[in-house]
């Protein structure tokens, strides 16, 4: 609409303006040759008082100037360039200009002015000066302009009235039609239908709007089936899953149980065979030859070392069973009493402890203690060869839950290893540098899954290691210390 | 050229457009001196325009080339100043001659100007140029009244005249409009007891 007023006023204001112009330039043109006339007219009248040198006559001659309203002023000079006559009769001489030679006619400080020469027959006698105000063109131009804006407003209105009669033949429709489709995508209601207005291109468009929202309905529908299906089928996953899962506990149960008993069941006979070579030891120490001597502790270390097998395998079993408590504990307490403990083993080691605030968390404080310990005793164990090892138990925040993590200076582990390190009797070094079995990282990962939380590690070899766990009760405890 | 008992004095004063000037630079305004020669000057000037506003009949000119004549009545009190005005001018065409007559007898010319030496038997060189169409002009005081055509009167130091123009019509001449409002006044003859 806006746009149809600008276009059709600039358009007419272009248009008048032109005529203006053209009609001021024309009254200009008009106003001198007016003057012109009563330039002659006058100064042939004039002509015999100017011969003679009549100023009385003269002067009755120019006062007849009277009659054209525009006259200003008019002067008659003689040939010697004196005034003879002036008009009005009243202002004094010095109001009008000298003479000037020929007939020139020009427009000057918003009057119009001519000299013109006055002859008798052949004889120039003097010359004419009229000075003539432009009202009339002051007067044609106020009209145009009255003009001009009468037209503007009249055009106006009548664009105002085709532009309105535009809008509700064409935009209406339109913006209903945008409206609907509006409608139709925030209510996500495919059932809505645009009215069809006429058989026009308007027409046209809502058909094939309508037709548009028709195949939307159908893809609806089509999408809604799908979606069904597919809920179906991740039911039946689900209970795949669950069938699997539950299968797979009950295999682990019967692992576990199996572990259990054969363990139980192995350190019997392994006591009988230990007793016995105790015994065959005591023997050696008096009589028998120093490879016997030798034997026999090997036979002994052999079995001890069996028996801490069958020990951890057993504590390994034994983690799923029995309950699982749940109380308030503080972790700084577990960790200082596994350190104690640990006493005897490092009093000769140059061990650096860096232990942070750890939280309060909700957890079985025998199980987690032994998380700590067997991390502890790793970290102790693969910082050996260090000058001064250095032991960090912190808490830190990784990907939004917090995570307690042990971390050490030592001999680190082969990083393409790190997905092997919590498995069954998985072990990334040699026994010769390191003892171990192989299975207190798997306890310590048996313990955390228990607790609905996980571990992981990280390391560079001959940097160090750093191990992180998380569990259940030490996200949702607050920080107690 | 004419011969006759004229003495034709051929001019020596300069051309005519200087002294013209000389005469209007000391008109406008200017109080008209009580010297002589100024006035006449001015009468000498007023001669010789008079011609253009005045219209003869044909009958007073042989051809189209033939010259007005200006004819000074009685003793010229103008010396050259009038020669010297209307040298080398021409009016419609026409050349000017200035002759003098004496003794009244007026010969052939269109206009008359009669002399102050004849103030005293004016009416008698008028009877004599009755029939005539002979412009006569004067600047005896009453001319016009007395039935001279166009009379010169000094007013308020200003050299005017008056006009007679029944006088004039019924010489048959017609005198341009633009002259008879010139006039200071337009006079009657007085009617003769």
């Amino acid at each position: 609409m806006l746009a149809m007023v600008l276009t059709g006023g600039s358009v007419l204001l272009l248009t008048s303006m032109a005529f203006m112009s053209y009609g001021v330039i024309t009254a200009r043109r008009n106003l001198t040759q007016n003057l012109n006339i009563l330039a002659e007219i006058t100064a042939a009248n004039a002509s015999a008082a100017l011969l003679f040198e009549e100023p009385k006559t003269a002067n009755e001659i120019l006062s007849k100037l009277q009659a054209e309203t525009t006259v200003i002023k008019a002067a008659l000079y003689t040939r010697d360039h004196k005034l003879l006559a002036h008009y009005p009769p009243t202002m004094p001489d010095k109001n009008y200009p000298a003479i000037e030679t020929g007939i020139i006619s020009r427009f000057r400080a918003g009057a119009v002015e001519i000299f013109y020469p006055v002859h008798e027959g052949e004889r120039w006698v003097g010359t004419l000066y009229l000075q003539s105000d432009l009202s009339p063109l002051y007067d044609r131009f106020r009209l145009y302009i009255v003009i001009v804006g009468a037209v503007m407003l009249t055009a106006i209105a009548i664009i105002l009235l085709l532009a309105n009669w535009l809008q509700r033949q064409i935009s209406g429709p339109i913006l209903q039609l945008a409206d609907t489709a509006r409608a139709v995508s925030e209510k996500r209601d495919y059932t809505v239908r645009a009215k069809a207005v006429g058989a026009d291109e308007l027409g046209a468009l809502t058909e094939a709007f309508n037709h548009m929202l028709n195949q939307i309905q159908e893809r609806e529908a089509a999408l809604r089936v799908s979606q069904s299906e597919l809920q179906e089928l991740n039911r039946e996953l689900e209970e795949r899953v669950l069938l699997r899962t539950s299968e797979l506990a009950s295999t682990n149960k019967e692992l576990e149980a199996f572990t259990y008993s054969v363990s139980h069941d192995l350190r019997a006979p392994l006591r009988h065979v230990d007793a016995f070579a105790q015994l065959a030891q005591e023997q050696t120490v008096d009589s028998g030859s120093p490879e016997l001597r030798k034997y026999v502790e090997r036979i002994r270390a052999g079995v001890q070392n069996m028996g801490r097998l069958i020990d951890d395998l057993l504590n390994l079993s034994r983690v799923g069973r029995g309950e699982v408590v749940q109380q308030s504990v503080s972790l700084n307490a577990l960790v200082d009493e596994v350190i104690s403990e640990m006493r005897p083993e490092i009093e000769n080691r140059n061990i650096k402890w860096a232990i942070g605030r750890l939280p309060a968390a909700a957890c079985d404080p025998g199980l987690i203690k032994q998380v700590f310990a067997n991390l502890i005793a790793n970290a102790v164990k693969y910082t050996r060869p260090r000058e001064q090892a250095v032991i960090t138990i912190d808490v830190e925040a990784v990907d939004g839950t917090r995570a307690i993590y042990v971390r050490d200076n030592g001999v680190g582990f082969d990083s393409r290893y790190k997905e092997k390190l919590f498995g069954v009797f998985q072990r990334l070094h040699r026994a010769e540098e390191f003892e171990g079995t192989g299975v207190g990282l798997a306890i310590v990962k048996r313990i955390l899954d228990l607790h609905g939380g996980r571990i992981w590690a990280a390391s560079e070899l001959d940097k160090g290691a750093t191990f992180w766990f998380t569990f259940r009760g030490l996200a949702t405890q607050q920080s107690k210390n | 050229m004419h011969s006759g008992k004229l003495i034709r004095r051929r001019s020596s004063v300069p051309r005519s457009g200087l002294l013209a000037l000389w005469f209007f630079f000391v008109v406008f305004c200017g109080p008209v001196q009580a010297q002589a020669p100024q006035r006449l000057n001015l009468e000498a000037a007023c001669l010789y325009k008079f011609i253009g506003y005045v219209d003869w009949p044909a009958s007073a000119f042989e051809n189209s080339a033939s010259p007005y004549i200006i004819g000074i009545v009685g003793t010229d009190p103008f010396n050259r100043i009038l020669d010297g005005i209307v040298e080398g001018e021409k009016i419609n065409g026409r050349p000017i001659e200035v002759r003098r007559f004496v003794d009244g007898k007026v010969g052939n010319c269109h206009v008359a100007f009669i002399s102050p030496s004849e103030s005293g038997r004016v009416r008698s060189v008028l009877d004599k140029l009755k029939n005539r169409s002979v412009l006569t002009v004067s600047d005896v005081s009453g001319f016009a009244g007395e039935g001279g055509m166009i009379g010169f009167v000094t007013q308020a130091n200003k050299i005017r005249f008056q006009i007679n123009l029944d006088e004039a019509e019924r010489a048959h001449l017609k005198i341009s409009a633009k002259l008879l409002q010139l006039a200071t006044e337009i006079v009657h003859t007085k009617s003769r007891p």
